[in-house]
């Protein structure tokens, strides 16, 4: 087991495009991290320079006490899962889980028990037998994890482990591989693009954009309290409403105006100048005024509804914000709020949304910073 | 309606489609047998089926039917083990490794499939009888081998190109040095590929006339090719020899014969195949 230390690590490539800058990332023994972000967003490539199969241009890598910049990838004790799986196709589950045991010449017995113990451990015991080709998705999964595991390395990384599989095995394997990383406690980097995977798997959560560390936290601080408009509308489905609007001193101090009415900030948030800002809002915290009863927190905001989806146990509703259309604080893509089955609401009809000022996001409107 | 009409057309075409393919075949079928049945008609005249078994005991010149076959079979096994191995290593080197000026060095290999052997006879010649390779089997399969490995390169690299570079990645990140890889990984899924370029090997050696005549002068290393001529030197001329001949020729057809066909199903399957399965 180790800690890993990103120091300022970066890769440019030859042709001059980094696709990597300047990486500061601590991840601590036993740690579950994962990198999320859209394609293209560096993560993978990160993930293959600690791995080593991509070399670093600038910058430090340790993992434990060393340096590991130009140590082999053969030597830097990590298992690494593709996301192809990368099975040998002729040869058997057992062989293929076996194989860097073989390679390092353990005695015979030594890998049987190894490779039983493994095959226990991920219920590959019938199959051992078989080859990669006459297995499920699944299967071949958890034989490329299998070969992770043996090798009792001090580090695991997985590259998209679960893309390649539907989405009902998924949810299943998502939670097996947290499981499996809790019982051997090896610390875990783990790549995806999936914001439901790194918001459920890892103990904390990396998002990157364009080859830049957006934000680390656990999925909870980043839920909660994105750094950015990315990490806001990344992480969620459907994502946090952004909308453009100004912040200006009224009666009740500063306030914001969403759906012509004023809303009122919380004390906290006030003390910022009048100009544009940002205002992001979950949709979870928009709320169905009509079921929601009498509530002193929340501010009423009128809107037209545009279209319901029926999710069986809640409705996402997406809403134009103002009395009548066309009278939106902000043109573009309509509000999502998430309302529960009960609600009644219809395409077309108004509606009058609750909020809880303390709910609102403020980001900064040029930048996109979190504004706190 | 319209849709069962189009059904029968569809069948019907199809139908007329292989009956033409089928008289094309028998056809070319009848061309290709007739001078064979000729050849066992006549290589039967005057002795019989003595005629075949004069040929295994008795020499023509210096050589019986079964040195000559002897000779060629030696050939044609060095020449598709040079291939082979060096294929082999330059396939996984071109398709899984990083190396400056690798894809100069491919295409100039690949280029070297325009050279045909007749352009480089005389600083062959040259070049053997300095190394000391004349009338030695090694003499005879290198320069055969050299004309072979460009193919050798150009279809072991496609090859390896579909094998995916994760395989090697994930047996480096186990450890495996890039011999381990080599011999674990990358020579097993190209087994397919090397089936078929040994046993395509093997056919040009058989059929190789030209390099043998040039490089063998000891007539005991006559190989099944080139024996088709020197045999008729000594038997084609009497014509109480001629059932002999025939009967050589019938025999020196063999081996390539029976390599054709068992070995074309390799040959087609390696040629169709899309390399690894995921």
């Amino acid at each position: 087991m180790a800690q890993v230390m990103l120091d300022q690590v970066s890769k440019t490539y030859p042709n001059g495009h980094v696709a990597v800058h300047g990486m500061d990332l601590d991840i601590a023994d036993g740690e579950f991290l994962v990198l999320v972000g859209p394609s293209g967003c560096g993560k993978s490539t990160l993930l293959r320079m600690i791995a080593g199969l991509e070399s670093i241009t600038g910058g430090e890598l340790r993992i434990g006490d060393r340096v590991v910049n130009d140590v082999h990838p053969g030597d830097r004790d990590i298992a690494m899962v593709f996301q192809n799986y990368a099975l040998y196709p002729h040869y058997t589950v057992a062989r293929n889980i076996a194989y860097p045991l073989r390679l390092a010449k353990r005695p015979k017995d030594e890998i049987d028990r190894r490779v039983r113990e493994v095959a226990a451990m991920l219920e590959l015991t019938d199959y051992l037998d078989r080859k990669p080709g006459q297995l499920s998705g699944g299967q071949r999964q958890r034989v490329a994890m299998g070969r992770a595991i043996i090798r009792d390395a001090a580090l695991f990384l997985m590259d998209e482990p679960l893309s390649n599989l539907d989405a009902k095995l998924r949810v299943q394997m998502r939670g097996e591989i947290a499981r499996l990383q809790r019982r051997v406690g090896t610390t875990m980097v783990y790549v995806t693009h999936d914001q439901v995977e790194a918001m459920t798997m890892g103990h904390r959560v990396a998002v990157l954009k364009e080859g830049r560390l957006q934000q680390i936290g656990t999925p909870d601080e980043i839920y909660r309290s994105p750094a950015n408009t990315f990490v806001a509308s990344f992480m969620g489905t459907p994502p946090m409403n952004l909308v453009e609007a100004r912040l200006r001193t009224g009666k009740g101090g500063t306030e914001v105006v969403l759906g012509g009415v004023d809303v009122p900030l919380p004390a906290a948030e006030r003390g910022y100048p009048e100009g544009p800002v940002t205002v992001g809002v979950r949709p979870e915290h928009l709320l169905d005024a009509s079921i929601l009863g009498d509530t002193a927190r929340h501010v009423r905001i009128p809107a037209i509804v545009e279209y319901v989806e029926a999710l069986g146990a809640e409705k996402n509703v997406y809403v134009t914000l103002g009395a009548i259309r066309g009278d939106a604080t902000s043109a573009g893509a309509p509000i999502a709020c998430r309302f529960p089955a009960e609600s009644a609401v219809v395409a077309d009809a108004k509606v009058e949304l609750a909020l809880d000022p303390a709910r609102i996001h403020l980001f900064d409107a040029e930048s996109g910073a979190a504004l706190r | 309606m319209a849709e069962t009409s189009d059904a029968m057309r569809v069948l019907t075409g199809r139908k007329r489609d292989r009956r033409i393919l089928q008289g094309m075949l028998l056809l070319m079928g009848a061309i290709w047998l007739f001078p064979i049945y000729a050849a066992i008609k006549r290589s039967l005249e005057g002795g019989g089926t003595g005629n075949y078994t004069a040929l295994f005991t008795d020499p023509v010149g210096d050589v019986t039917i079964y040195d000559t076959y002897l000779n060629s079979f030696i050939i044609a096994v060095l020449h598709a083990g040079i291939v082979v191995s060096v294929g082999a290593l330059a396939g996984y080197a071109f398709s899984k490794l990083h190396f400056r000026g690798k894809e100069a060095l491919y295409y100039g290999i690949v280029l070297c499939l325009a050279v045909p052997g007749t352009a480089i006879l005389v600083p062959l010649y040259y070049t053997i009888r300095e190394a000391g390779l004349f009338d030695n089997y090694l003499g005879v399969a290198l320069p055969e081998a050299a004309l072979t490995l460009p193919f050798a390169v150009l279809l072991l690299r496609n090859f390896g190109d579909n094998i995916p570079d994760s395989l090697i990645e994930a047996a480096r990140m186990d450890r495996a040095g890039h011999w381990q890889v080599f011999r674990t990984v990358y020579l097993p899924l190209c087994r397919p590929a090397l089936v078929n370029l040994s046993i395509l090997c093997v056919m040009w050696s058989l059929q190789d006339f030209l390099f043998p005549s040039l490089l063998f002068t000891d007539e005991k290393y006559t190989t099944a090719a080139k024996a088709v001529q020197s045999f008729q030197q000594y038997l084609a001329t009497s014509p109480s020899d001629i059932g002999k001949y025939n009967a050589s020729l019938v025999l020196l057809a063999v081996p390539a014969l029976l390599l054709v066909v068992f070995g074309l199903r390799f040959i087609t399957a390696g040629l169709t195949s899309g390399g690894v399965k995921e």
